[in-house]
């Protein structure tokens, strides 16, 4: 999820997560579990979020733009080297 | 439509903070859908994904957690525990609920016509009276604008006329029958409302061969294309100009016009004179603010009197707003409602709630030995009766909420779907709130009705005899108890009942004999004015047909259509004033053969008889009017009518040339071969092969396509308002019984859950099972048997006096009264022994040991 909205990077709220996630992951989530995530994801203090962007489509109404807080990339990276180094760890032989 | 609610239905939940940016995403995934799928697949996805914000993630955090009144958790909680009977009692409360809606939204539409017309309580329809006595709404053309120049209360008036003629309306090659075609004065739009799309209404109806749509004609004539300035053709000989389109009235209105042509077109397409002359319009008038109706109507019956000399003539006001449930005068311009039958639907409705909330008294009250323990308990730690009474109220409360809103969804659902088989209204959003109201006083009436007595009579048990456990249950109430359900079985009776006379009586009239031959007899329109000149080929090429037995021709109208009416026939040396006033129709001389209309004196035209053009023939009423002792004396004899001797060729019977709701009235039958629909009696046994050979011979001489109707199916079109008002009826005294058997499961239910342990001592004594089902549900037999007894009275009168308005009265069947109480009585065995032979097949081991 967090992935996703960097990936969005300065248009990342609910519709485009979403069809972001789909694109990528093939996977459609309900909008409800999105906007859920994304608030608990802020609530921790790894995302942050503005208004901006109505448009026409959305009847005039404000988007929610989320953006990672310094703490929330800090973690992204913390995940991505945990996650490489446990990659690292694995005997060639496993992986051929 | 769904977004919206959705929309609302989340703002009004969620968290405001959240809720722009949820409803804008969500708007957007709509479009999305929308663009992938079909409309219906759409919707609900959308519904699907907006339904699962209502988690409490995003909910709106209350300010302080609600917590509901005790009165409501016990009444929650004590709904639960008995969750059999509540469900029972909530099943039979919202049928009650959605019936009693129902006829109410019913009765709400049939009470608002003719309400809309901007000056709907001043505006009156003027009848003449003869001897204060009215029969037709036709008046004279002079009528209105005589009164204008002398009756100073007159704001406006204007005049009406629906051709009985059905008249042939084509654009270019493609046309149709128009039944919905009126002619107006230039005034009709002041008069009546209507919303002009195109045109103006003081101008389009002025000029001759001037007409005004609605916007469905125009469809239907023009699809996209602007109709106004286009021509259409009336009877493929005279032409109009569409000079206005008005929107679909979305009220109901005594009249529904779809096509209004400017009265002055009248003379120039039928009777040069018509006007004049005849006496066939409908007036209507607009009296001025606090006008006395009554001073009105003396005014103008003088000026009518002090005119024609005659003083038994009046004129009479009738108030435009009572025409559709209270008007029921030969001519109506389309088929009235009726006053009766919305009292007697609302009487229906209130009785199954009533039955729905005895069903609740009874249970409640049944139950009360199971909650003794509780009240006792309740009232030891000090609780007051007047809590306790609070308690039983909110119980009932509680479920009829619940039971009013499962009735509103239900009405609304039905009305929406199956609402024109019904003759139920769409709901709107105006509906909506009246629904709404209606429901609020529902509620307050369920709760006070159902839950008073049993809060009163269960807070009543002595706390010491309650925890003692000292019997207070079962006996207690009982003889109320019986006295209710023999209630609820008498109005089902009286309801089943009086449902089965209606539908006798709308057999009988469906089949009693009309005095002419309706089956296999085909009417078909020819208005082509080419065609009306080769009439005599046609005939000549269908009677070449051996399946074609006979063809005859109307220059007017056939059996059931309106007929032409305020025709004055007197004999000679009669002031006009003691005249006859009939209904007419203009015929050729195979019409009474081709029809199989009696003649019980005299005989018909002669084909090809110069004389016919000077003779008649009438029915027997008229005969009898215009004071022959018997049909024979009539023949031979000359009347006068419009000034012209006549001769009367023959008598005909007394055939129904209108629906059977009226009696016959008096016919005048003229010569003409000018033909406007041609009636074929044909032979049964190949009806498809005469009709292809028919086609084959029309075709050779016209274009216009052959659209045949058999005369029964268009008799049959006259009782589809009963037929309505039939089916109605049985859905309402089904419902009716059908919660009267729920109150009975439910009290079955209980009462054998009571005595197992006595069905076990019976048993081990010696009881075979069906003696004991016998024994319980003999019990309730005997309350529906007691019902019977007081129902058939009841029955019996109502009856009597509901035939005695109809002209044919239908003779009263042994059967109306069997087989209603045969039915109770099976019903009500059958749900009762149901339960009785559970609780009697039981191993008394199993009732004993508990």
């Amino acid at each position: 999820m967090l992935l996703a909205v960097c990936i969005c990077h300065t248009n990342a709220y609910g519709v485009s997560i979403r069809s972001e996630i789909r694109s990528q992951t093939g996977r459609t989530l309900s909008l409800s579990a999105i906007h859920a995530t994304l608030q608990r994801l802020e609530d921790k203090g790894i995302l942050t979020s503005a208004a901006g962007g109505a448009t026409a489509e959305r009847g005039g109404r404000r988007k929610r733009l989320f953006s990672p807080t310094a703490y929330g990339l800090a973690q992204l990276k913390d995940r991505r080297d945990e996650r490489a180094a446990l990659w690292n760890l694995i005997p060639d032989a496993v992986l051929s | 439509m769904m977004h919206r609610f959705m929309e609302r239905l989340l703002s009004r939940v969620c968290d405001p903070a959240a809720v722009e940016h949820i409803i804008g995403d969500l708007s957007e995934i709509r479009l999305e859908l929308n663009a992938r799928f079909a409309k219906p697949l759409a919707t609900l996805l959308f519904a699907l994904e907006a339904l699962r914000f209502l988690r409490p993630a995003f909910l709106r955090r209350p300010a302080a957690a609600f917590i509901p009144p005790r009165t409501v958790r016990t009444a929650i909680r004590s709904l639960r525990t008995h969750a059999g009977l509540s469900g029972l009692n909530l099943v039979g409360l919202s049928i009650g609920v959605a019936a009693c809606l129902g006829i109410m939204t019913w009765v709400q539409s049939e009470r608002s016509v003719d309400q809309h017309h901007p000056h709907a309580n001043q505006t009156v329809r003027l009848i003449m009276e003869s001897g204060g006595h009215a029969t037709s709404t036709l008046s004279s053309a002079a009528l209105a604008p005589a009164l204008e120049d002398a009756v100073p209360s007159i704001q406006s008036w204007t005049r009406l006329f629906k051709h009985w003629e059905r008249p042939y309306i084509q654009r270019g090659t493609s046309g149709r029958i128009e039944p919905a075609f009126y002619f107006a004065d230039s005034t009709f739009f002041d008069v009546f409302a209507y919303e002009f799309v195109a045109g103006t209404p003081r101008t389009a109806l002025k000029a001759p061969h001037s007409v005004v749509l609605t916007e469905s004609a125009a469809h239907r004539l023009f699809g996209t294309d602007d109709p106004v300035g286009q021509h259409l053709s009336y009877n493929s000989e005279h032409e109009l100009t569409v000079t206005g389109v008005v929107r679909d009235p979305a009220f109901r209105s005594h009249l529904r016009p779809e096509f209004i042509a400017s009265l002055s077109t009248l003379p120039k397409v039928s009777y040069a004179r018509i006007l004049e002359e005849w006496s066939v319009f409908v007036s209507y008038a607009v009296l001025a603010p606090g006008t006395d109706p009554g001073v009105f109507e003396r005014q103008a019956t003088d000026l009518v009197r002090s005119g024609g000399g005659d003083d038994r003539v009046s004129v009479h006001a009738q108030p435009v707003t009572s025409i559709h449930l209270h008007s029921r005068l030969t001519n109506e311009l389309e088929a009235n409602g009726d006053a009766r039958f919305v009292w007697l639907m609302m009487v229906l409705g209130g009785m199954i709630l009533a039955i729905a909330c005895i069903n609740y008294v009874n249970i409640s009250t049944a139950q009360s030995s199971r909650r003794q323990r509780e009240i006792g308990v309740r009232k030891s730690l000090g609780a007051l009766r007047s809590q306790l009474i609070i308690q039983f109220t909110s119980e009932a409360a509680a479920l009829s909420l619940l039971s009013i809103v499962l009735g509103v969804l239900a009405v609304v659902l039905v009305s929406n779907t199956y609402g024109y088989e019904l003759g139920l209204p769409a709901v709107s959003a105006a509906g909506m709130q009246r629904l709404g109201s209606w429901a609020v006083g529902l509620w307050a009436l369920c709760t006070l009705g159902a839950g008073l007595y049993p809060a009163f009579t269960l807070s009543r048990f002595a706390p010491s005899r309650a925890l003692k456990g000292v019997d207070v249950g079962v006996g207690h109430g009982q003889r109320a108890r019986n006295i209710l359900v023999v209630l609820q079985f008498t109005a089902c009776l009286v309801l089943l009942m009086g449902t089965w006379s209606v539908r006798n009586q709308l057999n009988y009239v469906r089949h009693s004999n009309l005095g002419f031959s309706p089956e296999a007899v085909l009417t078909v329109p020819v208005q082509d004015g080419g065609l009306r000149a080769r009439m005599a080929a046609l005939k000549d090429g269908w009677m070449a047909n051996a399946g074609v037995v006979a063809v005859g021709a109307s220059s007017s109208t056939v059996p059931g259509q309106p007929h032409s009416g305020g025709h004055v026939v007197i004999r000679p040396g009669q002031a006009p004033s003691d005249g006859v006033r009939l209904q007419r129709n203009w015929i050729d001389a195979s019409y009474i053969d081709a029809l199989a209309i009696d003649l019980i004196a005299g005989r018909s035209f002669d084909e090809g008889s110069a004389t016919n053009a000077s003779r008649v023939l009438i029915n027997e009423t008229a005969a009898r009017q215009l004071g022959w002792e018997s049909p024979e004396e009539a023949v031979g004899a000359s009347i006068i009518l419009d000034g012209e001797s006549l001769e009367i060729a023959g008598v005909s019977s007394d055939y129904h040339f209108e629906s059977l709701h009226n009696a016959v009235g008096p016919l005048l039958l003229s010569f003409n071969t000018f033909s406007t629909q041609a009636v074929v009696r044909i032979q049964t046994d190949d009806v498809d092969g005469t009709l292809a050979a028919m086609e084959t011979v029309w075709t050779q001489l016209t274009d216009q396509s052959f659209s045949p109707v058999f005369l029964d199916d268009n008799l049959d079109a006259l009782y589809q308002a009963d037929r309505r008002w039939g089916r109605m009826m049985v859905i309402a005294s089904l419902l009716a019984v059908l919660v009267a058997c729920l109150g009975l499961i439910g009290l079955a239910l209980f009462m054998t859950e009571m005595r197992t342990r006595e069905l076990g001592i019976r048993k081990v004594h010696g009881a075979t099972t069906g003696q004991l089902v016998v024994m319980l549900t003999g019990t309730f037999i005997k309350l529906v048997v007691a019902a019977i007894v007081i129902a058939l009275p009841i029955a019996w009168v109502t009856g009597a006096q509901w035939k005695a308005d109809f002209a044919y009265a239908a003779p009263t069947s042994a059967l109306t009264f069997i087989v209603p109480s045969l039915l109770a009585l099976f019903v009500a065995g059958l749900t009762v022994s149901f339960h009785t032979l559970r609780a009697a097949r039981k191993s008394p081991v199993d009732c004993l040991r508990s």
